[in-house]
């Protein structure tokens, strides 16, 4: 089976060289691991220090945001015939060994979409992410009618036939959300597992505040009026 | 007075261009009735200014001016939501250039 390991970087010049270089060669079931950093058009050296490990670099040309970065990573995906895909925060928020985690439930054939919840052990993550995540959490499930403990993880993994079935159109943050409507839509088999959550003072800074939520929020709502 | 006179001619030349449009079949038969009836009823108006408090009783406004401010007011919301709608769109078709140019090299294989 091919694993297809999505990176979006945006300005990760300080991290993104070690996060690589933590993404593991050898995963159960995989005989292939193809790692994709979509540099969504960084200003930094980020595209640069990608380019020296044995990753695929695909450029924007101009920043698109994350939903852009994602969709860009999916298609390659699709387009090289992966089995299994998984996007994975090139902040170092994640944890290398949880993509063994994710993948699992798809390999064995329970499930075609997984979430990687930080929500399910939030040793570690910070009380106002937890009540962040939480709502944004219970708002997608109100506009779109799937329930995810943690809706804004940026680790998640695919099926073929999930790869094949949706289709990303949003720009930024609200891509996560947009995941889970479209799981629901086309009746895609969803399974979370748990994960942890790597706060470094970096990821943190990095990451979506609460005040962004307003504004994912915001977005989703017109997606909800759209259809 | 003058003001009358004014609106009056501007909107008979606006309507003759509508006709002209519509002998040129540039605009549909629909099209043609909307636009007379905007512009008649403009010079209606400007002629029996009582018309408007007439309308706006009729669909429950008290004065002509509050049922023009309120129905304004719902048309810019309006406006705004088919602006951010077209936005979107045009967000939507950048992303799938740049996308297009990024996996280019994967595409023509």
């Amino acid at each position: 089976m091919k694993l297809v390991v999505i990176m979006p970087a945006y300005n990760e010049e300080q991290v993104i060289g070690e996060v690589i270089e933590s993404i593991p060669q050898n995963i159960e079931g995989f005989a292939d691991i193809d790692t994709v950093v979509v540099d969504d058009g960084s200003s930094d050296n980020t595209n640069r220090i990608a380019s020296n490990y044995d990753v695929t670099v695909l450029r924007h040309n101009i920043n698109r945001g994350l939903g852009g970065a994602l969709g860009t990573g999916l298609e390659y995906a699709k387009l090289t015939d992966a089995d299994v895909a998984v996007t994975f925060d090139s902040d170092g928020q994640h944890a290398p060994e949880d993509i063994e985690k994710v993948t699992k439930p798809i390999r064995e054939g329970q499930a075609e979409v997984v979430i990687g919840s930080r929500l399910l052990d939030t040793k570690g993550m910070p009380k106002s992410r937890i009540i962040g995540n939480w709502g944004l959490s219970l708002i997608t499930y109100f506009l779109f009618g799937t329930w995810t403990t943690d809706s804004q993880s940026g680790l998640r993994a695919f099926s073929k036939t999930a790869l094949q079935k949706i289709n990303i159109t949003s720009n930024k943050m609200e891509v996560s959300s947009e995941f889970i409507k479209q799981t629901g839509e086309h009746k895609l088999v969803l399974k979370e597992v748990p994960i942890k959550s790597v706060y470094t003072e970096y990821s943190l800074a990095k990451g979506q505040s609460n005040w962004n939520g307003f504004n994912i929020v915001a977005k989703l709502i017109m997606k909800r009026l759209k259809g | 007075m003058l003001v009358k006179l004014f609106v009056t001619v501007f909107c008979l030349f606006a309507l003759s261009r509508v006709a002209i449009r519509v002998r040129k079949n540039e605009v549909s038969f629909g099209e043609f009735l909307f636009w007379c009836a905007i512009w008649i009823s403009i010079i209606v108006i400007v002629f029996i200014p009582g018309v408007t408090d007439y309308f706006a009783k009729f669909i429950g406004f008290r004065r002509g001016l509050d049922a023009i401010v309120s129905l304004s007011i719902v048309a810019l919301f309006y406006s705004i939501y088919r602006l951010y709608a077209k936005i979107e769109n045009v967000e939507k078709e950048i992303t799938e250039i740049v996308r297009k140019e990024a996996l280019r090299k994967f595409n023509e294989e």
